[in-house]
């Protein structure tokens, strides 16, 4: 976590966020914008490979849907939730359901089609935060 | 009581103080006879006087000319007459009697017994008048004093006031009359449940007279199930408690069981002791009817509203799932068309963008096109453009379209296609958008490694195009609702498989419209499903370019030449058990002129052979219950080829099926489906041939 940390202090406003989409369309579209803008980005398909992959990448933020193929996009958060080392990490929602349909466990969420200005300004904000430590608990709605 | 009475004055004004009389009461009149010769009156007047002066009857006697002698306290009273006015005055003049009824002076009892000697005892119908208008009504006796000699000596004269009792015997005959005219049940018991009374109403409603259950115990009339509703209620009796409204069943004698509402009192002595129940009861059947039919209606009313809220929640359910299907996509082209105009990309990521655009620009496509098909069927507006459709190039094209999904998910689609089972008349557009929906269905929700097959065979005169997967199967109660449009087996938003819920929908709706059938199978959840679609096979032969028309294509359903009409007249009799079969070459037939008769049976052929009188007989030969076989040899039995000939219509092509069919007695065989052009000319030359025009 350390680790990571001073790595994103150096490379503003890099910050490592995990994908998870099972359409490949826009997985790999996530990836290469979010990359684009500076960001270290990994891709999971499904839920199970999403836990798997948030032990070894330790991601900031995951953006991640609400169906997965395998589980729900909930329950990988209930999932990770239960552990201490993940409880500063966001996950937010993108998805194209409306907010009110969105499970309260999620820290925010972004309607697809997803406005990437607001994305943006959210992970920068969210760079920012980290910086101070204080992302994560108290985590604010993105929209 | 007047002051006389209470202080025991009497005023005997009898001018014989032996004379006197024992009258007991005026109904005892016949024993009143005195006869004072008897051992036992040797009392003294005196004695008398204050015997008389303290009974409670009015005392009056006379003598023998009708003069007043004597008056007690209780007749002074009752006649209004002071007795100093009495004494020395006729009768007549101080006891005025009328008829109760008549308003008629009666005859004064007095005056009886002077002229006849006799006692007379006056019905009880009588009232006497006082001087200031005052009546009383009276019972009244009159007896003979008998002196020694045995001569009349004088009357005594008793009467006593029943105004009392009159008022209580007509008080109580009004409540007899109204417990009897009450159209309620009004009957009594003991505290052990033994009936001691019942009235008319309770005869009416429960159908036993009053001798048939006074003296019986209650149980007679209750069922079974409530009689410890009588146990309990006769205890609360007991503590001198009332029951009321009580509703309960009672049982008519003719058996049937009525709703009663009861109400249940103590009944008690003058002592105030508890002797009994009262009930009145009323039949509440025909009110607890309307109110369980009221019941009734509002629960319906309450299932309908929730059907209602169901189906709203339904609509916003899929409102809420077509938004998200409408913006996956969208979000896919829109993020790709960014990264495509931020600057130079690489050649493989332009590769991949331009590809994603074009697939989520037709995955939308296609959304919109079965938002589109939900609402022409809805509509009634979806038009089929009907051709003859070989099934295989319609599974051949669909599978095009599903086999890079089941590839690219590691799932194995396998084929299982009777290349003579392919025939049908459709829209070969839509059946490809039955097989495409089915097969795509079961690639998503089949996991990787699973199998699909695709079935294709003939099952009696339909053709079954089956779809099976290993999947993850139907629970057997969403199984009865997996054609319903917008309905999802998980409708939630954390369900893990997408789609609008409208595939199903629209292959049930236009597989209807192709006069077929769809059906779901599922063992269980994770148990893989199979969807089979039944469609009639094509009966004749469509779309047979003529030369003429080469690489033209028309949508008329039939390509034949309907202006000759090389039928003109022919009667011709089709027995086919499939209605659409027949109507297909009831037009192929009329269009030529002929007159044409439909059977759906072989019965009902042998009907028409004999009120129809066809000159020819086109039959099926797969027919249920008897079949185009035994129908030839019934109609052998009668005809000669000659007189009426036949042809089989079957979809057996084999040689020995024809052959079987000549035996059988049929003149000629054309084989399913049928070229228009080839059945009117084999009609037409069997009709020329055998010349039964």
């Amino acid at each position: 976590l350390n680790d990571s940390k001073s790595r994103t202090d150096e490379r503003l406003p890099g910050l490592r966020i995990l994908v998870v989409d099972d359409s490949k369309d826009t997985a790999r579209m996530m990836h290469l914008l979010l990359k684009l803008q500076g960001h270290e980005v990994k891709l999971a398909f499904a839920g199970r490979e999403a836990i798997e992959l948030v032990e070894s990448f330790r991601p900031d933020v995951v953006l991640l849907d609400l169906r997965l193929p395998d589980m729900s996009g909930a329950d990988v958060i209930q999932e990770l939730r239960k552990r201490q080392e993940f409880a500063t990490t966001a996950f937010v929602a993108v998805s194209g359901f409306d907010s009110d349909q969105i499970p309260p466990i999620f820290d925010g969420h972004f309607v697809k089609p997803v406005d990437h200005e607001a994305l943006n300004q959210f992970l920068s904000r969210l760079a920012s935060k980290q910086r101070l430590g204080i992302a994560g608990q108290g985590f604010t709605q993105p929209q | 009581m007047t002051d006389a009475v209470r202080s025991g004055r009497a005023h005997l004004m009898s001018k014989d103080p032996d004379v006197s009389a024992t009258p007991d009461s005026p109904r005892g009149g016949a024993e009143m006879r005195v006869d004072l010769s008897n051992e036992g009156f040797t009392e003294p007047p005196q004695y008398w006087r204050m015997a008389l002066a303290s009974i409670g009857d009015a005392v009056i006697a006379t003598d023998s000319a009708g003069v007043v002698t004597f008056v007690n306290p209780v007749a002074e009273l009752l006649c209004g007459v002071p007795l100093s006015d009495s004494a020395g005055r006729p009768l007549r003049e101080i006891f005025h009697i009328v008829n109760e009824k008549t308003r008629l002076p009666v005859e004064s009892p007095v005056d009886q017994v002077l002229a006849t000697g006799l006692t007379v005892a006056l019905a009880n119908q009588t009232v006497l008048i006082a001087p200031n208008g005052r009546e009383t009504v009276i019972d009244d006796s009159a007896a003979p004093i008998v002196g020694k000699d045995g001569q009349v000596s004088g009357v005594v004269l008793v009467f006593r006031d029943v105004s009392e009792k009159r008022r209580a015997a007509e008080m109580n005959e009004r409540l007899a009359a109204i417990v009897e005219s009450s159209d309620d049940i009004i009957a009594s018991k003991t505290l052990d449940g033994i009936l001691t009374s019942w009235n008319r109403g309770a005869e009416r409603i429960l159908g036993y007279t009053a001798a048939e259950v006074v003296g019986k115990h209650v149980s007679i009339l209750v069922p079974p199930e409530h009689m410890e509703d009588v146990d309990a209620i006769l205890n609360r009796i007991r503590r001198g408690e009332k029951v009321d409204h009580f509703q309960t069943k009672r049982r008519r004698k003719d058996g049937t069981v009525i709703d009663v509402s009861l109400t249940i009192s103590p009944i008690r002595n003058e002592e105030g002791e508890i002797i009994g129940a009262s009930k009145v009861g009323r039949d509440i059947t025909a009110e607890k009817n309307a109110r369980d039919e009221r019941d009734h209606l509002l629960e319906a009313a309450q299932m309908a509203r929730a059907d209602a809220e169901a189906a709203n929640r339904l609509k916003d359910d899929f409102l809420a799932t077509l938004s998200h299907e409408l913006r996956t996509p969208l979000n896919a082209m829109l993020g790709w068309a960014r990264i495509l105009s931020t600057g130079p990309v690489g050649p493989e990521d332009l590769q991949e963008g331009l590809a994603a655009i074009d697939r989520n620009a037709k995955f939308q496509a296609q959304i919109v096109d079965d938002l589109l098909d939900i609402s022409r069927v809805i509509t009634g507006n979806l038009r089929l453009d009907v051709q003859r459709v070989n099934l295989l190039d319609v599974i051949a094209a669909a599978l095009t379209t599903v086999m890079p999904a089941a590839n690219t998910k590691g799932v194995q689609v396998k084929k299982v296609l009777d290349p003579l089972a392919g025939q049908v008349s459709g829209d070969p557009a839509r059946l490809q958008q039955i097989v495409w929906n089915l097969l795509a269905n079961a690639v998503k929700f089949t996991p990787k490694g699973g199998r699909v097959q695709v079935l294709l065979e003939r099952v009696n005169s339909h053709i079954e195009l089956s779809v099976s997967d290993s999947g993850i199967g139907i629970k057997p109660e969403f199984l009865p609702h997996v054609f319903d449009r917008f309905r999802q087996a998980d409708p939630s938003t954390t369900r893990r498989h997408g789609g609008l819920g409208l595939g199903l929908a629209i292959v049930k709706q236009l597989t209807e419209l192709h006069g077929g059938t769809v059906r779901a199978k599922s063992p269980g959840e994770g148990q893989g499903s199979t969807f089979v679609v039944s469609l009639p096979i094509a009966i004749v032969h469509q779309d047979a370019p003529s030369p003429n028309k080469v690489g033209q294509r028309e949508h008329d359903e039939f390509k034949f030449d309907y202006s000759a009409t090389p039928l003109s007249g022919v009667k011709v009799l089709v027995v086919d058990d499939e209605a659409d079969a027949r109507q297909i070459i009831r037009r192929v037939l009329i269009e030529c002129g002929a007159d044409v008769a439909l059977a759906g049976s072989v019965e009902e052929g042998m009907k028409f052979i004999d009120s129809f009188r066809p000159d020819i007989m086109v039959s099926d030969v797969g027919m249920p219950d008897q079949d185009g076989y035994d129908l030839i040899r019934r109609v052998r039995a009668r005809f000669a080829a000659k007189t009426l000939p036949a042809v089989a219509l079957t979809a057996f092509a084999r040689s020995e099926d024809r052959r079987r069919a000549l035996l059988a007695g049929f003149q000629t065989h054309v084989s399913k489906p049928v070229e228009p052009a080839e059945l009117v000319a084999v009609v037409a030359s069997l009709v020329e041939r055998t010349g039964t025009r």
